[in-house]
């Protein structure tokens, strides 16, 4: 049976959030392509557009919030205890969030680069831009993009709520990156010695979902009509489009396993699953309190933040703080109903 | 039509339903009576597909309903939180359940709005009585076999509370639904249902229909000469439900011919035989009535 009704519900249910995506997407590229081609440039400009920009960030927020308000925020609000009553299975249900989110992906990704390919055909924008970048940022983006949501939907079958979800799953695509400098700077702090692991595991930038934010990017410098400097962000390769695909495969995969096993009578809670509980509170302690090591003492007048001891005394006090603190939220349901 | 075999839940090591067994025929109004957090929502819940049994089997038409979700076009669960119906227009939602149940009369819908009055603005601006009236509406209109309603009363005026029972009462007569309802308004179960559930802790006590739970039980006013002999108050069967001045009022509980001659042997100045209601069973069963609304 095609889940026409979930769709219908889906629609509903994420009106706002999927009106900010659409307006962001289509403000994000084709209008700012615009805004440049319309000037009259006497055949001399500069050209720079990048997805790290607040609207490009703010679109990829509004990827992860779609996830989150249709998974996450019905787990909250018990509008999810509605859907899970029709007669669809959860695998059907799961996959309809999935292709539901992944339909406006594509759709409003699609018309953003066609109005942006229509806007580059009708200004002096097309002399200069390299034929075929367009075709390569917009099958990249779009895998990244649908990468990004479904990562969000897979992160929403174990959490219990709209915060839990959107955190966890941020925390995930900055996850490679944030562990590598943390564990970088602990390694420092112990031994006084610079490894800068980071020039290891740049090579493996490629392969992370956070490059979405940062690697999208062209610019063009035109002097009496010559290129004088150009560059194109990402150069692509084929393992490059894999791993997006493999994020899509593994999130949607792990997500319709655990979806179908979901345990709804902790929605509300963070991690509903009570046997990931332990797990989850203890690799959220830990990583809490490393970082809780490094930020404390900068705030401890009696000690000098960069010795080992404040580390120590750092992680000790944001450790206690967490240990109560997080016992007592996950245990809790976070509910928005009357 | 559906079955309920063997049901268990636990939610936080907690086993919050032990072995529950019954089942519902086409036709019939079944009322699931018990106090508060004995688990008639979990139970309703369960057979919705909302909470996973941790054991057990729930089948319609023998197919099970964890295997074959599909079966669940058959039945409307009508929660008591009706919260997600807020960003709709009453034709909005009831065009979803069209999309969602093939069977959905639109006509009976319109009609059934027109006759509870209910206007045809946002679901927003609704009070919580008139969302819990849309709600029925349109788990009736949706012509399904099973309607399970939870606390569907809740918040109802009694001139519009009446008013739904008469129309569940009727779409039973008349359309075979079988209705499933989580109550602790005993004394409207006792006028709409044909059987009782009774929940003590997560585990059925009960499941009689209305006639036969009465029967199983006598109640009475006795008046004698002194207090309640002791002979009588040493009696496992007999409960007393209240005192006011020397007239008590008895609630007999099984071997009933034999416990009458006890009691008149005992030469009261008064003993009549009393109507019993169902809150008068839940009370012996489940003591105390001080859930009982």
């Amino acid at each position: 049976m095609y889940p026409k009704a979930l769709w219908k519900l889906f629609n509903k249910q994420t009106r706002f959030v999927l009106g900010a995506y659409w307006f962001l997407t289509l403000l994000a590229t084709p209008y700012m392509y615009w805004l440049v081609g319309r000037f009259d440039t006497d055949n001399s400009f500069e050209f720079h557009h990048s997805l790290d920009s607040l609207t490009g960030n703010l679109t990829l927020g509004a990827v992860i919030a779609l996830a989150c308000i249709v998974m996450g925020y019905a787990r909250n609000n018990r509008y999810n205890e509605f859907t899970l009553t029709l007669p669809y299975s959860r695998k059907t249900i799961f996959f309809s969030y999935w292709s539901f989110g992944t339909f406006h992906i594509m759709l409003a990704t699609s018309m953003s680069y066609i109005l942006t390919y229509i806007t580059i055909q009708s200004t002096y924008l097309h002399t200069y831009m390299a034929s075929g970048y367009l075709w390569k940022a917009w099958s990249g983006y779009l895998l990244f993009t649908v990468a990004i949501y479904s990562l969000a939907l897979f992160v929403g079958t174990f959490t219990g709520g709209f915060v839990s979800q959107f955190i966890i799953t941020l925390f995930l695509l900055i996850l490679p990156g944030v562990f590598v400098v943390t564990f970088d700077e602990l390694l420092r702090i112990h031994t006084v010695r610079d490894f800068s692991l980071l020039q290891y595991v740049s090579p493996a930038e490629p392969y992370s979902l956070s490059m979405l934010t940062n690697t999208f990017e062209m610019f063009i410098e035109v002097k009496n009509s010559v290129i004088v400097y150009e560059y194109y962000l990402p150069n692509w390769s084929i393992h490059t489009l894999l791993s997006p695909l493999l994020y899509i495969i593994l999130s949607l995969g792990l997500g319709l396993f655990l979806f179908s096993r979901s345990k709804s009578e902790n929605n509300g809670k963070i991690i509903i699953f009570e046997r990931f509980q332990p797990y989850f509170f203890g690799v959220a302690t830990i990583l809490i309190m490393i970082l809780g090591g490094f930020i404390i003492p900068l705030f401890l007048p009696f000690v000098q933040p960069e010795r080992l001891y404040s580390f120590y005394l750092g992680a000790f006090i944001t450790g206690i703080l967490c240990f109560f603190i997080l016992r007592r939220i996950m245990n809790k349901k976070l509910t928005w109903l009357k | 039509m559906l079955n309920v075999r063997n049901i268990n839940k636990t939610i936080e090591d907690k086993k919050v339903l032990h072995d529950i067994s019954f089942s519902l025929t086409a036709g019939t109004i079944t009322g699931l009576i018990g106090r508060n957090g004995t688990g008639k929502t979990t139970i309703l819940k369960t057979i919705a597909g909302i909470l996973d049994p941790t054991s057990g089997d729930i089948t319609f038409n023998n197919l099970s309903i964890q295997k074959h979700p599909s079966e669940k076009v058959n039945f409307v669960y009508v929660s008591d939180s009706t919260q997600f119906l807020n960003s709709y227009t009453p034709n909005e939602i009831a065009k979803l359940y069209i999309s969602i149940y093939p069977t959905f009369d639109f006509e009976l819908f319109k009609s059934l709005m027109s006759r509870f009055q209910l206007p045809l603005k946002k679901i927003r601006s609704y009070s919580k009585g008139m969302k819990a009236q849309l709600a029925i509406i349109l788990a009736f209109s949706s012509r399904v076999s099973l309607v399970l309603l939870d606390e569907p009363t809740n918040g109802l005026d009694p001139i519009v509370k009446r008013q739904i029972l008469q129309f569940i009462v009727e779409e039973v007569a008349v359309h075979n639904v079988a209705v499933l309802i989580s109550t602790h308004h005993l004394n409207e179960i006792e006028q709409i249902a044909d059987q009782v559930i009774l929940l003590r802790d997560g585990k059925v006590d009960l499941v009689a229909s209305i006639e036969d739970a009465k029967e199983r039980y006598v109640k009475v006013q006795a008046v004698f000469k002194n207090e309640l002999p002791e002979r009588l108050t040493l009696q496992e069967n007999i409960t007393v439900l209240g005192k006011i001045g020397r007239v008590y009022t008895l609630l007999i509980n099984d071997s009933i011919s034999q416990t009458y001659a006890l009691i008149e042997a005992e030469h009261p100045l008064l003993l009549e035989e009393i109507p019993m209601t169902l809150e008068d069973i839940f009370v012996i069963l489940l003591g105390g009535d001080d859930y009982v609304s």
